[in-house]
């Protein structure tokens, strides 16, 4: 097998994902999620990979403090008392908040890093090694195709929008109507994709009983 | 108002290439000017830094005058439609900006001579049409300089020349400046031309200076107009529009 | 006879009809232009012809023809699946069931025919608008179809790569294929079409060669050389 078979990139990433998910204590998830940065490191994909997750550095302290307060348990360390109910910050919603979040950071990362250093070819052609029905692996590498247009569709509409007096700022009510004009353009480019999409695949023959011509490039390395 | 552009660059955050070097240009309070030049010479990018839209990464931009106000209307109308109507999309403008947004609605449909599409969805529209309603929605805000990216791109000959006419009613009251690759339009309606090549300005000046010399268009990927074109093969001098022509030649040389 | 549509009709689920009886027969090698407004039905007339229609149409009458023809579309960045160029020109060999050996040949041969071998290990996305019109025509033609359908094909393009793109036409025409072509903008075409098919809400108005029908098409908007424009404007150039 080639060095970077996909099809050991994607076990690896499902591998690491499961431990993490099956691990309960902290001190052994830490180590997965410092294999997988330092892989990502030494293949130096890691500031690709984080720059993947960037909207994550919204979610993840909102779910750091939801978890906290919700698994309390254990000493006080801390509450707040409303007058209908009592927040307490506790060390034992602490723990289990830092594991929560660790193994979200974990799955989050070897995806992304998945993501990141597999082409989509070769992700959908591992896919198909590993046994998975091709529709199925091409509509996901087809997707991910897409994301960096995605991006960009939704940047011009951005743009666009604000050729017509879209301001950005406000409080956060504000700036959730300010998405509106962008959203609903943006959807509709979506959904004309979807259906022009019948028709290229149609044009371009597309046919699950087919031939591999990925299957050159991985018997060439043998 | 006056756009004044001084050495400025652009380029995204994802990539290190320069789409826009060092340009300096200004803007003055006239009526049409085109910015042409090959697909990715820098033509969107450079409406959209002086609609101020985008900020230069280096250099500065500077707005005079009163009102500074600019509309941009992108190459794809459909990228700015959500409304369910198209003077609802129309009062959009007006509305940010905390205008009678009935009244100017009214009135930009009116002066575009779209005020018959007024109850339709805009996505039902012809892409003539949707073009229409796309500068009527900027015009409504009443701004004094409009930004247009290719407003004549994919059109038919008939909705090329409606839009031609819609601009040159607007020239009296806004400064227009639009990018296109339709050399024989930007003959015809341009006061000023911009020529980019690589992000940077190549030349700029009238339209009939630049777009009869041979070296420039050669250069900048231009095609040479067709009435220019007609005209060095007559022998006569170019005439201003096509109507002229015809005239002209049905009078016999 | 190579092309043969005959009696069709398409229409909304409410009845409005896009193309109303339409006739048409297109020979071995000629080159067709479908010419009218925005609207007129002949865009769909190609997507009938490729059958490519929107799903939520109802179409009658049929449409005769011996092999699968290429299409282009006018956006051709549309067509790209994959994201290098390699592996989206054997996207479409692959689905045909092709010998993974032979579509190496094939790919090599055919990038080498249209200049693009320095762009194979590129990202589809990365391209330029006139290396993508190239790479998607490449990726049409590598199927070797008889017929080619391009919709609209200079509209995208800048004035180079128009000319590039007349040129590969003009190959092509000179290896013997048929070509469907839609288009409002004739300037470039004129001389090389065989016939020109004038639809108007969704009917065939009149068909004939670009020269007999120079006065009908200026009425319908087309756009043409500006001599035939003037000619149509009552100018004569017999000077």
């Amino acid at each position: 097998m080639k060095k970077n078979d996909p099809r050991i990139k994607i076990l690896f990433s499902i591998a690491l994902i499961i431990t993490s998910l099956i691990l309960s204590k902290i001190s052994f998830i830490i180590p997965i999620l410092t294999i997988i940065i330092s892989i990502s490191l030494i293949g130096g994909k890691f500031s690709e990979t984080v720059s993947y997750l960037s909207f994550f550095k919204y979610i993840l302290p909102i779910i750091f403090i939801i978890n906290w307060i919700f698994y309390a348990s254990g000493g006080t360390i801390f509450s707040i008392n409303l007058k209908i109910f009592e927040i307490s910050l506790t060390y034992g919603g602490l723990f289990k908040s830092s594991l929560i979040c660790l193994r979200l950071m974990t799955i989050a990362f070897a995806a992304a890093w998945l993501v990141v250093t597999t082409p989509p070819e070769e992700f959908e052609y591992g896919l198909k090694k590993l046994g998975f029905p091709w529709k199925l692996a091409f509509i996901s590498s087809l997707t991910m195709k897409l994301i960096p247009e995605m991006k960009r569709k939704f940047r011009e509409i951005d743009e666009a929008q604000r050729g017509r007096g879209v301001e950005s700022g406000g409080n956060p009510i504000q700036r959730i109507r300010k998405k509106v004009p962008i959203l609903v353009p943006f959807l509709a480019s979506i959904s004309r994709y979807g259906l022009e999409l019948s028709q290229v695949l149609k044009v371009r023959g597309f046919s699950s009983d087919r031939t591999w011509f990925k299957e050159l490039e991985f018997e060439k390395t043998d | 108002m006056k756009i004044k552009t001084d050495k400025i660059s652009f380029s995204h955050p994802e990539n290190e290439r320069k789409i826009i070097s060092n340009l300096s240009l200004t803007i003055n309070k006239e009526s049409a000017i085109a910015i042409m030049g090959k697909n990715g010479s820098g033509k969107t990018t450079l409406l959209k830094l002086l609609a101020g839209i985008l900020k230069p990464k280096q250099g500065e931009i500077k707005f005079e005058g009163d009102k500074k106000l600019i509309g941009f209307s992108p190459e794809n109308p459909k990228d700015g439609f959500f409304k369910d109507t198209v003077s609802e999309e129309v009062e959009f403008y007006p509305k940010n900006l905390e205008k009678d947004h009935v009244k100017r609605s009214e009135s930009a449909l009116r002066k575009i001579g779209i005020e018959k599409l007024k109850d339709r969805s805009p996505y039902e529209l012809s892409i003539g049409e949707m073009k229409k309603v796309s500068i009527a929605s900027i015009i409504s805000g009443e701004p004094d300089t409009i930004c247009l990216d290719e407003p004549i791109r994919s059109l038919h000959r008939k909705s090329e020349q409606e839009i031609g006419e819609i601009l040159e009613d607007l020239k009296e009251n806004t400064t227009i400046v639009f990018s296109t690759h339709n050399t024989d339009f930007a003959y015809e309606h341009a006061d000023r031309i911009i020529v980019l090549k690589n992000g940077e300005i190549l030349t700029k000046g009238k339209p009939k200076r630049i777009l009869s010399d041979k070296k420039i268009c050669k250069e900048a990927g231009l095609k040479t107009p067709a009435l220019i074109k007609l005209s060095k093969e007559i022998g006569i001098e170019a005439p201003e529009n096509f109507d002229e022509a015809v005239n002209i030649l049905s009078q016999g040389v | 006879m190579k092309i043969d549509v005959k009696s069709l009709t398409i229409q909304k689920k409410n009845g409005t009809k896009l193309l109303e009886d339409v006739n048409l027969k297109i020979d071995d090698g000629e080159t067709v232009v479908l010419c009218g407004e925005p609207g007129s039905g002949k865009t769909l007339l190609s997507k009938a012809i490729k059958d490519i229609l929107p799903k939520n149409l109802e179409k009658q009458g049929k449409v005769k023809i011996p092999n699968s023809p290429g299409y282009l579309f006018q956006t051709p960045r549309k067509q790209m699946l994959r994201r290098k160029v390699i592996d989206d020109l054997a996207f479409e060999l692959e689905n045909r069931k092709i010998e993974p050996k032979k579509i190496e040949e094939r790919i090599e041969k055919y990038t080498d025919e249209y200049g693009i071998k320095n762009l194979l290990h590129r990202e589809t996305e990365e391209l330029s608008s006139g290396e993508t019109a190239m790479v998607v025509l490449t990726q049409v033609l590598i199927s070797e179809p008889d017929t080619i359908i391009l919709d609209e094909p200079l509209t995208q393009l800048d004035y180079e790569n128009q000319k590039i793109m007349i040129q590969q036409i003009k190959k092509l025409q000179e290896k013997g294929k048929t070509l469907i072509i839609t288009e409002h903008n004739m300037e470039d075409l004129f001389s090389i079409t065989d016939r020109i098919v004038l639809l108007k809400n969704g009917r065939i108005k009149s068909r004939g060669t670009p020269n007999s029908l120079i006065k009908e098409l200026y009425s319908e908007g087309v756009k043409l050389p500006i001599k035939k424009e003037m000619e149509a404007e009552g100018v004569n150039f017999e000077n």
